[in-house]
């Protein structure tokens, strides 16, 4: 089995230059929403244009789990209770919801939090709003599940301390928690390390947040937004360019991108061992952001007005710099308020507190597939999404794109890595085994190629 | 905060100026003013100083901490809460007072939390955002102010959450937007000094209403609003503090006097916490706020 990557392209780099991947990164996000684009700096964009974004950011209908059990009341009220247990900590004073706090809108409030260790942590503590529809965890993406995301503070040597097997054992010498693992895990009733990383992220998964005037807005009121806020949202999706990375309803894209902060962090770069993507974080959700200041994974920026001034001119200069980063940016004060009033409508007028769960849950199924041995990169989306080949026919994928990806394959039956696949490269993939696959980009996990492989004739 | 009707002072801004002791004393007995005013102990004390320059509010309906809408907003008791608006004093007066009025509650807030008193310090927290934000949306438009109603949002629930860290930085934050919107005041002003002395009396008037609210004979009733007299004079003292070259060029002599006024005035607030009994009645404090008018006249 062979599995090579191609790169047919030496000077994709000096073709890209920012202006236009800039332009073309706001045109392709439109165009994957459906909806036509903003028009740059247009102060005469019609109603039309700024209504047809509504589907673009309306909430979901469904939480995306396998099995409704898992969002069972019992298992997510074992999981709040854990959220708030000490017991999770070495020294059993520390629990989740001390950095989460639900006062704070599970977030800290600090620039840079303080766990076991007493010293301030690498990173800022991120809010915990509408992560049931999170591809990726953490600031750099690190862990592929809520249950994956659940273990690390509580083996942080820094956050709490501890191992989820001591975890266990404090909290299974309490009778009722016993009863409660019992009553949440009725398949298999014990205090089991499974089943606290389970409850934990059933928990998690309830943290939605809530209706605020923009959604309703997206609703179809049309007075829900001032005009000072409709003006901050054509700039949004027009001439500041914020939606190429802040889309859909919980305004990411679940991709990575340096954004041209200061620091030697490398974040999904040391993940993934891609310089690539150095200085690469997680585009944030940007709901309830007015409760949950500072902002930025170093927690650098305390205000909005500060976030906003940031991408006029605070962005360092450096290779890695995102390619949907809008450069040379240039905002009046008037429109830099009114940006800062759009992001002001995406949080709740009041502490906000957990809305309900949409209450259907969609099953996963991969979707059918096409035949096909070519898949194309474009917009940050794999087309065709899913398809359908012979073992041992050679796949390529063809970066059509604006800025960078990383194609990988993480399965036992085969592991790959394309390194950075700059625009116009290409590589080819070969499936030895039939059954199906996942490719993904590793700057961009929300790309999802599924690949059914059948048996060679 | 109190809603009262009541017969007040309400200080030099919003009242009228009377002469001499005998318009004084003729407002007096027309009963225009209260006799529990402290126009009545200073008119009393001061004879019929020609110079006195007292300013006398007749009959005034009041709500909360210096609340007298503009005539447009005017409707009566229950309307305006903390930081409405007077018809007769000037704009940014009116706008530099409710920034004071959010100062001195976040200041004695600020005090309580340094104590541990996180619950006691809640109220102080709330009222900036509930009770004066929205009566200066509009002068932080006109003075080209970002709006910080979030922040003040914000900062009472680090309060709410007794989070000493994140109570530190979101306070910060809120400290920045006030001291911008100060500045834009300062920026726009042709006289600073003389609008922040008339702030500073804005201020104290407040101040009077709420210790008269909070006070009931020889008992303090309302700890809150004793608490918010305090935050208001002595974020009245910093204020007087942050011109203070330019009043000791004034007339150092009345300045000296201010500041010895003040001094004595403080003393009815022996900590935020309130006393047992009352440090001063009534009726001193009113008559302390007046003598600093009183000097306070000669400085502007």
């Amino acid at each position: 089995m062979t599995n090579r990557a191609v790169p047919l392209s030496a000077t994709a780099h000096a073709r890209r230059t920012s202006v236009r991947r800039a332009a073309l990164a706001l045109a392709l996000s439109a165009a994957v929403a459906g909806v036509p684009p903003a028009r740059s700096g247009d102060k005469d964009v019609v109603p039309e244009d700024l209504l047809a974004w509504r589907a673009a950011f309306a909430r979901p209908a469904s939480v995306p789990v396998a099995d409704a059990a898992d969002l069972s009341p019992a298992r997510i009220e074992l999981g709040r209770r854990l959220f708030e247990d000490p017991r999770l900590s070495a020294n059993g004073l520390l629990s989740c919801a001390s950095c989460h706090d639900s006062k704070l809108s599970f977030a800290d409030g600090v620039a840079l939090g303080k766990g076991i260790a007493g010293t301030p942590l690498a990173r800022h503590t991120p809010m915990l709003w509408n992560l049931a529809w999170g591809r990726t965890l953490f600031w750099d993406g690190r862990a592929a599940s809520l249950e994956e995301q659940a273990r690390g503070p509580i083996e942080n040597p820094l956050e709490m301390g501890s191992t989820v097997t001591k975890a266990v054992a404090g909290v299974s010498s309490d009778a009722t928690m016993r009863t409660a693992f019992a009553a949440a895990f009725p398949e298999r009733p014990q205090v089991s390390e499974d089943n606290l990383l389970a409850a934990l992220a059933a928990f998690e998964r309830t943290l939605v947040s809530p209706e605020t005037r923009f959604d309703h807005w997206v609703k179809g009121d049309d007075g829900a937004l001032t005009s000072e806020e409709l003006a901050g949202f054509r700039l949004f999706t027009g001439k500041a360019g914020c939606v190429s990375c802040h889309s859909g309803w919980r305004f990411t894209d679940e991709a990575f991108h340096d954004i041209g902060l200061a620091g030697e962090d490398k974040g999904r770069g040391a993940i993934l061992g891609l310089a690539a993507a150095d200085h690469a974080f997680k585009t944030p959700s940007l709901r309830e952001l007015a409760w949950t200041a500072p902002y930025m994974h170093d927690g650098s920026l305390a205000t909005l007005e500060e976030v906003v001034d940031h991408y006029v001119s605070g962005v360092r200069d450096r290779p890695t710099l995102s390619a949907d980063l809008p450069r040379g940016l240039s905002l009046t004060a008037e429109e830099r308020a009114q940006l800062v009033a759009f992001l002001n409508a995406l949080s709740s007028d009041d502490p906000p507190r957990a809305a309900s769960l949409p209450p259907t849950v969609q099953a996963s199924a991969p979707e059918p597939g096409v035949s096909a041995t070519t898949v194309s990169q474009k917009n940050k989306t794999f087309a065709p999404g899913s398809i359908r080949l012979v073992a041992g026919t050679g796949l390529t994928i063809v970066n059509d794109d604006t800025r960078t990806h990383n194609v990988r394959v993480d399965d036992p039956r085969l592991a790959y890595n394309s390194a950075a696949q700059e625009p116009g490269d290409k590589v080819v993939l070969t499936f030895g085994e039939p059954g199906f696959y996942t490719v993904t980009c590793g700057i961009h996990p929300q790309m999802r190629l599924t690949v059914e492989v059948s048996r060679a004739e | 905060m109190m809603m009262k009707r009541r017969k007040i002072w309400l200080g030099l801004g919003a009242a009228a100026m009377v002469g001499g002791g005998a318009a004084s004393a003729a407002a007096l007995e027309a009963g225009q003013v209260s006799a529990r005013t402290p126009e009545a102990a200073l008119v009393a004390s001061a004879g019929n100083k020609a110079d006195a320059r007292l300013r006398f509010a007749a009959n005034a309906d009041h709500a909360g901490h210096g609340a007298v809408k503009t005539a447009a907003a005017a409707g009566g008791e229950g309307e305006g809460g903390e930081g409405g608006k007077k018809a007769s004093v000037a704009p940014a007066v009116q706008f530099n007072h409710n920034l004071a009025l959010i100062r001195g509650h976040l200041l004695v807030g600020d005090e309580l939390v340094k104590e541990g008193k996180w619950n006691d310090a809640m109220v102080h927290f709330l009222h900036p955002a509930e009770e004066i934000y929205g009566n200066i949306q509009g002068d932080l438009k006109t003075y080209g102010v970002a709006p910080f109603a979030a922040a003040l949002k914000a900062l009472a629930q680090t309060v709410k959450a007794k989070n000493k860290d994140a109570y530190e930085g979101a306070l910060k934050a809120v400290d920045q937007r006030l001291t911008a919107a100060e500045a834009a005041v300062k920026a726009k002003s042709d006289d600073y000094t003389r609008l922040t002395v008339e702030t500073v009396l804005e201020l104290l008037g407040t101040a009077g209403h709420e210790y008269e609210a909070a006070v009931d004979g020889n008992k303090i009733r309302e700890t809150v609003e004793y608490q918010d007299s305090r935050g208001f004079v002595w974020y009245a003292e910093r204020l007087l503090d942050g011109i203070s070259t330019d009043l000791q060029k004034k007339d150092a002599e009345a300045f000296k006097s201010l500041k010895a006024d003040l001094a004595e005035l403080k003393q009815a607030w022996p900590a935020a916490v309130p006393p047992k009994k009352p440090a001063k009645d009534v009726a001193s404090v009113l008559s302390g706020i007046s003598k600093v008018e009183l000097h306070a006249g000669r400085l502007m």
